[in-house]
């Protein structure tokens, strides 16, 4: 599984975790994260500026 | 005094030290207020004392901005993170949020207990809710960090002001909207403050609620489920006025709507100077740009940023929205307000003269040079405005005054 991270304020969604408050179950792909999707903790960034983690 | 020591590229130790570092108290003390006026009104018995705040904050705070002036100093980028987890500054946001609670029920107590006239409870319920605003800007400051302590404090805090849908509109609203015409919270070149205290005040509490209800859906949960962040917040507020109302009596009533009225036009008027006119570009693939410094009006006046924990170094503040009021910086040829926070609202307070003095600072801005197709503009004011500064008739505006 694959970890993505905010380029601004270095929020990381794991895959493996997922994000049980924001209602994204273990195990949810980041691609199946809604369009919208904006960065949990500092709004500013979007789902396509996410960078994935080596 | 305490130090933070950094290592420049070049190899070079550099020594900063914050020498605001005490003066932050302010922001501490500033919403204890209310109690001045309560303690010259108790030994002189003159009710107008109880309006003392007033007077400081709209008479006083701008001429002492003045005064006082800008103070453009940076922390130095390679001290940034040990000033940033410095636990000395986050307790003063901490210590702050009983603050609130004290003056909120130090202040009801007093108009419900005391021989006082009519007006003089609805002044002190004006003076308590301008105190119940920076309860706001206190849980603005709290709602922004990743910690499971602040989070639970800016809820609690936002109750006193019967604005628990704060954080969820602001972090995940108005910061991905910012200075766009989708943004509730963004004011519009030609919009007057009362035209955008109308449009602000429900479209904050839809967008919040709307945000939170696709969280709670994705959790299979109905939106008045307890986790709902809202009502939690709200509920708190809820146990403080049954308890005020049930131990002062009724009151409390008109004194709670009008102090809760007057905290909500404390952010109304901080939310529409904030962002006038501003506008970020829509890029080729449609998304909007990001936020940058330069989508923010900003004031350095130290006096005003020291009582609201440099709220007004707002750039800074959206262009890294996690950073702590401490680090926020100050960069060259942004936005600038021409006073603090209060002198400005003044000027918001009566639209032609705000109009007539932003305009033209709108206008000159680098990154606009006149060209309203980088403005945010009210669909109303359209075409006045393209009549006064229609590309044709415009002449290069200056940036007069700063």
């Amino acid at each position: 599984m694959n970890r993505y991270r905010c380029p601004e304020c270095g929020y990381l969604y794991d895959e493996d975790a997922g994000d049980e408050f924001e209602g994204y179950a273990p195990g949810t792909p980041f691609a199946s994260l809604p369009e919208d999707f904006t960065c949990p903790e500092c709004s500013v960034r979007s789902k396509q500026d996410f960078e994935a983690e080596k | 005094m305490k130090g933070y020591t950094g290592i420049l590229p070049g190899g070079e130790a550099i020594h900063f030290v914050d020498r605001k570092r005490w003066l932050w108290s302010l922001s501490v003390l500033y919403p204890l207020q209310p109690f001045l006026g309560i303690a010259l009104h108790a030994s002189t018995g003159n009710e107008l004392w109880l309006l003392l705040p007033i007077l400081l904050n709209y008479g006083i705070a701008p001429f002492v901005d003045m005064l006082c002036g800008e103070d453009r100093n940076n922390p130095p980028e390679e001290v940034v993170m040990q000033l940033d987890q410095d636990p000395y500054y986050r307790r003063l946001t901490y210590i702050v949020v009983p603050l609130h609670f004290i003056t909120l029920l130090g202040t009801a107590s007093y108009a419900a207990t005391q021989d006082l006239s009519g007006w003089a409870v609805l002044g002190l319920a004006v003076v308590a809710g301008m105190t119940a605003g920076l309860a706001i800007n206190t849980g603005h400051e709290l709602g922004h960090k990743n910690s499971q302590i602040e989070k639970l404090l800016a809820k609690l805090v936002l109750a006193v002001p019967a604005y628990g849908h704060f954080t969820i509109d602001h972090n995940r609203g108005h910061h991905r909207d910012v200075s766009t015409p989708e943004d509730v919270a963004s004011s519009r070149m030609g919009e007057s403050i009362y035209k955008f205290a109308a449009r602000e005040f429900p479209g904050a509490v839809l967008r919040a609620w709307s945000i939170e209800k696709d969280r709670l859906t994705r959790r299979s949960k109905s939106p008045w489920h307890p986790n709902n962040q809202i009502l939690q917040s709200h509920a708190l507020t809820a146990v403080l006025w049954l308890g005020l109302t049930f131990a002062f009596g009724w009151t409390m009533i008109p004194f709670l709507l009008v102090h809760t009225l007057f905290a909500w036009w404390q952010l109304t008027s901080a939310n529409y100077v904030e962002h006038y006119g501003l506008l970020r570009a829509k890029r080729d693939d449609g998304r909007y740009e990001v936020c940058e410094p330069h989508h923010s009006w900003n004031s350095n006046h130290i006096y005003s940023n020291l009582a609201l924990f440099h709220l007004e170094r707002h750039s800074d503040h959206h262009a890294h929205p996690l950073r702590r009021y401490q680090s926020l910086r100050h960069y060259p040829d942004l936005p600038q307000l021409p006073n603090g926070y209060f002198g400005t609202y003044l000027l918001a307070y009566v639209p032609w003269a705000w109009f007539y003095i932003m305009d033209k600072r709108l206008l000159a801005l680098p990154h606009i040079r006149g060209d309203l197709d980088k403005v945010n503009i009210d669909p109303d004011a359209r075409s006045s405005i393209f009549l006064r500064y229609g590309r044709d008739k415009m002449e290069e505006p200056t940036l007069s005054g700063s």
